[in-house]
């Protein structure tokens, strides 16, 4: 582990905490920077308190052992996020502030507060903006997966909805249409295949984005309501986090449980993978052209080595199977009860053969004994080779 | 009644003691040992393939004479029962007198995508439990199976009883279609087919994410900011790294086991239906006879407790018991209250 000494703590935390003291004097002029810096992305990277947790990143990322690394990563991404939602809140907070609650109208006060909160979650449905990231944590998940299935990352599209996609589509529509002709004409045609199935992807995917949209607005509206209803006022900013998380999985799973959703799910994967084999089929061609093994050959043989693999086991697993196995087992302890008789010959008279005059005889015996044990040794190694990947190891004790 | 009560200069001192709590809670992370798993001792009693039979040493001089063996699920690792020295279900169950051995089944590659169902209940299941009759001289043993690894145990005592002596089920799926069932919900439409032809073997990474989506904002996101008290407690540290370490250590499927357990079971719940098929023997829920204990979880959100007590309509045996746990799916193996109900609840049982 890495050594305490080498991290600037004390100095880091003091330094923090001077900073921190400013806050309360920055307080008017950064929520001035919010309103500000909501209409531009990444906005949230400037504000102070994001600004500690980049330190710790930017300190420790390097410095932290590999097999912590992802939890190190999630937990900065997370405090982030968290920090983000704070300043979310703390500005829609200000507006719900000024309501008087006392006044008759104040629920449709409160009403067009969270409007404005409800147009961030338009804007990220829309593709636009996504200041709260907190509702993307599902499609961050597909496009992690995603990209552990395929050669490009997850979200390697996901910028692509930022750009006006219908000039792409028409580029894409326009190679769709485009008439296969001349020597590569199968060529051009699994090309064309090719992008129409990526294209039907990054349709569902577009799909699927949009629906999450949903979630958040949904979420919205159940805080409002819960808010609304509170008996107890929510005295922390964790509180409120708490509650947004509750409200968050209770519209997502209103969603998910849905048939329109299971439907839009499986098309999203199914068009993945359809486009992937489509991929995969391709590379095999050009595989197969240079001569070099495919997938395919290989599926084939391991499709054969686990038809043997089975039928081996059956052989073992009949009459004569296991009668041979019984058999292997038997020799197996009478040849050491054998080798164990010989040593103790051995030992005997190699003892007595200072006295005996017949010690010639008796090692002439031995060396015939001595062969015979080779060859049987040999023998031994031969048919152990043949036999499957198997091992069973006997118990230490009889009784058990 | 105003809902918030945050003052400007609170909202900021949390977000201060955040800060701080989070820079203590990365030193500490940076000075933690390893993280250890599966402490118990054991031995390997028979490998074959990907797959090894352990045995843990017995605690007490006279174990029970018919012995335990779990068999856990392809997805995720069977450490979870014996995840550390104070959350172990196996160390529980040898401190009891059982004498346990468990399956685990490795981390399948390519050269393993064709391993079908009847691979792994007639094959590695049968004969890990003949190596155990076998060394112990005995003909049948105590079978516990915990979720799939659950549903391969009613397959294989259905097809095997005369080896089963009693059966334990554990969280275990056995109508797949419940209402409640979001996982099933989410398999019905998917295009297994295409799935495996593509993938061959199905990645660990598509499986986490299926289960993170099951409950994402809490999963992947509000954990971690819980992680940030834990963090400055050491044991509660390691303790949370440890459960991490299992999460996200997920072999992958293989491919022709995905295909049929999703189309078979998932897709036309064939289980119940008495369609299921394995080495060319039906497999019957009514053959069990031996005497069950199906154990579930209240609050299981992987496999709803109505998926599991349904198994009472079906096996043909008249001794059957459910043991309810009022927790979730893990919480059945690492909770406080699991730690002493779980295994004192089997043991009594199988006395």
């Amino acid at each position: 582990m890495t050594d305490k000494t080498d991290l600037p703590f004390e100095d880091w935390l003091s330094t923090q905490q001077q900073y921190f003291n400013t806050w309360s004097q920055m307080m008017q002029q950064t929520m001035q920077t919010v309103n500000a810096v909501n209409t531009k992305d990444n906005a949230f990277s400037d504000l102070p308190w994001t600004q500690g947790i980049e330190w710790y990143k930017k300190m420790f990322t390097s410095a932290m052992p590999d097999e912590l690394q992802t939890v190190f990563d999630k937990l900065m991404e997370q405090s982030q996020a968290y920090m983000q939602f704070n300043t979310q809140f703390i500005e829609a907070w200000q507006k719900l502030a000024q309501v008087d609650h006392k006044a008759e109208n104040w629920q449709h006060l409160w009403n067009d507060a969270f409007k404005e909160l409800r147009q961030s979650f338009t804007q990220v449905a829309q593709g636009q903006h996504a200041n709260l990231n907190f509702f993307e944590l599902p499609l961050d998940n597909w496009w992690r997966a995603a990209s552990t299935l395929s050669g490009l990352p997850g979200d390697f599209f996901q910028n692509m909805k930022q750009t006006p996609t219908h000039h792409f589509d028409e580029h894409i529509n326009r190679l769709l249409s485009m008439p296969s002709v001349g020597y590569t004409r199968e060529w051009q045609e699994q090309l064309q295949e090719g992008a129409r199935l990526w294209r039907n992807y990054q349709q569902e995917q577009q799909e699927y984005i949009s629906l999450f949209g949903k979630v958040g607005l949904r979420a919205l509206d159940l805080m409002r309501d819960k808010l609304l209803m509170a008996e107890q006022p929510i005295e922390t900013l964790r509180g409120v986090y708490d509650l947004w998380v509750d409200c968050g999985e209770v519209a997502y799973a209103e969603l998910v449980t849905t048939e329109e959703y299971s439907k839009l799910n499986a098309r999203l994967v199914n068009a993945m993978m359809a486009w992937k084999q489509h991929e995969q089929n391709m590379i095999d061609d050009v595989l197969g052209t240079l001569n070099m093994p495919t997938r395919k050959e290989l599926d084939s043989i391991n499709l054969r080595m686990q038809q043997m693999r089975r039928d081996i086991k059956a052989l073992q697993a009949t009459e004569n199977g296991m009668l041979v196995s019984e058999l292997q087992h038997e020799l197996t302890a009478l040849r050491a009860e054998l080798e164990a008789l010989k040593a103790k010959k051995t030992t005997r008279k190699t003892t007595t053969r200072r006295k005996s005059t017949t010690t010639k005889a008796a090692e002439s015996k031995t060396t015939t004994t001595a062969a015979q044990q080779k060859k049987t040794t040999a023998t031994k190694t031969t048919a152990s080779k043949s036999e499957p990947n198997k091992t069973e190891l006997k118990p230490k004790d009889d009784n058990q | 009644m105003l809902a918030f009560q945050i003052r400007p200069e609170q909202a900021m001192q949390e977000m201060l003691d955040f800060n701080q709590k989070l820079g203590d809670g990365i030193k500490n992370l940076m000075e933690l040992d390893g993280i250890n798993v599966g402490n118990t001792p054991k031995e390997i009693v028979y490998q074959e393939d990907k797959l090894t039979l352990y045995r843990y040493t017995p605690f007490v001089d006279k174990p029970n004479s018919t012995p335990i063996i779990i068999v856990y699920a392809l997805v995720n690792r069977p450490y979870m029962t014996d995840l550390q020295e104070d959350r172990s279900l196996v160390k529980n169950l040898l401190q009891q007198g059982q004498d346990v051995y468990l399956i685990d089944w490795g981390y399948p590659d390519q050269s393993d995508r064709y391993l079908t169902l009847d691979d792994y209940i007639n094959g590695y299941i049968h004969r890990c439990v003949k190596t155990i009759c076998k060394r112990h001289n005995i003909d049948k043993v105590n079978v516990l199976g915990i979720c799939q690894g659950g549903t391969f145990s009613l397959c294989y005592s259905a097809l095997h009883p005369e080896y089963v002596n009693k059966l334990i089920t554990m969280v275990t799926p056995v109508d797949f279609q419940t209402p409640d069932n979001l996982l099933s919900h989410w398999a019905q439409n998917l295009d297994v087919d295409v799935m495996v032809d593509t993938l061959g073997n199905i990645p660990g990474e598509l499986l986490n994410w299926t289960f993170l989506s099951m409950k994402p904002f809490r999963l992947t996101g509000q954990k971690y900011l819980d992680m940030v008290n834990s963090l400055t407690d050491t044991r509660a540290a390691t303790n949370f790294l440890r459960m991490e370490k299992w999460i996200f250590d997920s072999p992958d499927q293989a491919g022709e086991t995905f295909r049929q357990f999703i189309k078979e079971f998932y897709q036309q719940n064939g289980l119940i239906k008495n369609q299921i098929t394995l080495g060319g023997y039906r497999v019957d829920l009514k053959n069990i006879t031996m005497p069950v204990l199906n154990i579930y979880a209240t609050e299981d959100h992987l496999v709803p407790p109505d998926a599991s007590t349904v198994l009472k309509d079906y096996v043909g045996t008249k001794d059957y018991t459910e043991v309810s746990f009022k927790g979730g799916h893990i919480g059945i193996y690492v909770s406080g209250r699991a730690q002493k109900q779980i295994p004192t609840a089997i043991t009594e049982w199988l006395e």
